[in-house]
């Protein structure tokens, strides 16, 4: 069973899908860091 | 008894789409790692159709097959489709059939999103070759896609664009899942450091992913807005600087070089313990020896540039940075062979693929320490040394890792044993023509022969032709590989679930082939 389709009332299964879901948004969050930031601080701000 | 009969039923009111709609809609980490291993290996051949139609224009000097404007798109089109669409993608390939196997997890984590991360690919394909054939044809300014020739160039160039864009978001997604499915579904027991090799190299080199591929989006953002909304973050004619591009390019490119070698890392470290018969030497070393490249990756980027004029200090700290990663690949290289070290060693094609990497990717390893030297880089900058060197590397290196790979798990995969003698003709033809192909352009590097050229002086005939029949042979010696593959699919020898004697992981521990869903109930790790 996938993280998709964890049931979230199975207490463990549940806090590892929400474990999985922090993760992810985690590194989304580093990856459009790295987008936004590349182009602000080496583009605009030189 | 009765949770069999329930576990049966449930199966049985699945309804999985059969033909091509399984395809399309699967969500399975087995079937979607297929795919891109089959999408891998046809744009493995066709940049190797692009390198034989360079390797034919250089058979002899002067101007036979093709125009110098194609030459220049063969060129980056070889270097962007084998660099995006044939290593990248087989290690990713590999990613999905072996991490939920090795760490006794049901599947990645992100199922869906691993359907959509794969069909991402197909289309940033298909732009990058339809480019040929729009108006002033594929982008000609080097997979590096340096300015101001990519400000420069036509339709071709905003094609490329877009499907960088399309593969970076599909690596990035991929990664969130590795990572996600590394951290989060490992089978009780099995602690960070208890993950084979292979989960570790992956870990690592997807955090480098997650890193860097927003880099490379953002850079080619930037070309396509001064391209078309009159922007200048690289054009000089609007205050831009070039070099900025180059910088910000490399910030990716070097850590990019790693993404495609940690994997063959991991991948090679599986391979040696098992035809030595022996655990593999100094794991906790080789953890901290990928993690301490992974981090030097991201302060070398400049020893791609000593030709731009930079401060000698700043060419101190980046030749120093770069030679700094001779000690933790040394480290690697040392436990591979400690490893073998009085071990049980047998040769099957697996073994010879690994052992075959190490001698000829430690050639590429000691020609990068070579052009770490500022002094000596000064000299060979875009010569046929550098295209040497990281041939050495990334054919060498990534591509024999990943057919030694291949041969490794390719029972698990099919359920049959691959028929060993083709698989060692592939081995040896692929070795020798390899050979035969790139230790020349060392030569011709050390000569003064610039790179991307599609005529030269004609001092550099000899080993030009020699260079160009090598590829001949080289490319030849592929399609053994492909017969090998059908021929394990379509039958063969049982594979037992074991596959090897010796060999070690949960991976060994499904049935041969490994069924459509494992470890739905996760296995104990001690």
């Amino acid at each position: 069973m996938t993280v998709d389709r964890m049931p979230m009332k199975e207490t463990q299964a549940g806090s590892r899908r929400s474990a999985a879901w922090r993760t992810a948004l985690v590194l989304g969050s580093i990856a459009a860091a790295f987008f936004i930031g590349i182009i602000v601080k080496k583009g605009l701000l030189g | 008894m009765e949770a069999a009969h329930a576990h049966d039923a449930a199966h049985a009111h699945d309804h999985h789409p059969t033909g091509l709609m399984r395809w399309i809609t699967t969500t399975n980490h087995k079937d979607i790692g297929s795919m891109y291993l089959w999408f891998s290996l046809m744009m493995f051949f066709v940049g190797g159709v692009l390198a034989l139609g360079i390797r034919s224009e250089l058979f002899q000097p002067g101007l036979q097959v093709v125009s110098p404007e194609l030459f220049n798109q063969l060129t980056t089109m070889h270097g962007l489709i084998m660099v995006f669409g044939a290593i990248m993608p087989a290690f990713v390939g590999f990613a999905n059939w072996q991490i939920p196997l090795m760490i006794g997890a049901p599947d990645m984590a992100f199922a869906r999103m691993n359907n959509w991360s794969f069909w991402l690919l197909p289309p940033a394909a298909l732009l990058l070759v339809a480019s040929f054939f729009v108006p002033g044809g594929a982008t000609a300014a080097g997979w590096t896609l340096y300015v101001p020739l990519s400000i420069q160039m036509g339709m071709g160039m905003d094609l490329a664009i877009f499907a960088v864009h399309i593969m970076g978001i599909s690596s990035i997604m991929g990664s969130i899942n590795i990572v996600t499915t590394v951290l989060n579904l490992r089978a009780p027991g099995m602690t960070l450091m208890k993950m084979p090799m292979f989960v570790w190299t992956w870990l690592i080199t997807a955090y480098l992913l997650i890193a860097v591929m927003p880099v490379l989006a953002g850079a080619v953002t930037m070309i396509l807005t001064d391209r078309h909304f009159g922007t200048s973050f690289f054009n000089a004619a609007g205050g831009g600087d070039p070099i900025l591009y180059q910088h910000v390019f490399w910030f990716f490119g070097h850590p990019e070089v790693y993404i495609m070698i940690l994997p063959a890392f991991g991948i090679i470290s599986e391979v040696i313990p098992t035809f030595a018969r022996k655990p593999l030497f100094g794991y906790t070393s080789m953890v901290y020896a990928v993690a301490s490249i992974a981090i030097l990756s991201f302060i070398v980027w400049a020893h791609h540039m000593f030709t731009t004029g930079m401060p000698v200090a700043a060419q101190l700290f980046f030749m120093y940075a770069t030679m700094l990663i001779a000690i933790p690949t040394g480290v690697k290289v040392f436990n591979w062979v400690s490893t073998m070290w009085r071990g049980s060693l047998t040769f099957e094609t697996p073994m010879l693929f690994a052992v075959g990497f190490l001698f000829v990717f430690t050639i590429g390893g000691f020609t990068g320490v070579i052009c770490a030297i500022a002094p000596v880089d000064i000299q060979i900058q875009e010569t046929y040394y550098i295209v040497a060197h990281f041939h050495y590397v990334l054919v060498a290196g990534s591509l024999f890792a990943l057919f030694a790979g291949t041969y490794y798990w390719l029972p698990k995969w099919t359920g049959h044993m691959y028929d060993e003698t083709l698989g060692k003709v592939h081995f040896w033809g692929s070795m020798i023509f390899f050979n035969i192909t790139f230790f020349p352009m060392h030569f011709l590097g050390l000569a003064g022969m610039p790179r991307r050229i599609p005529d030269y002086a004609l001092q550099f005939a000899d080993f030009n032709h020699i260079a160009s029949i090598g590829a001949f042979g080289f490319g030849l010696s592929q399609l053994v590989f492909v017969w090998v593959v059908l021929k394990s699919i379509q039958g063969g020898r049982k594979a037992t679930d074991e596959v090897w004697e010796g060999a070690e992981g949960l991976e060994w521990r499904v049935p041969s082939p490994a069924p459509l869903h494992t470890w739905e109930e996760a296995p104990v790790v001690k």
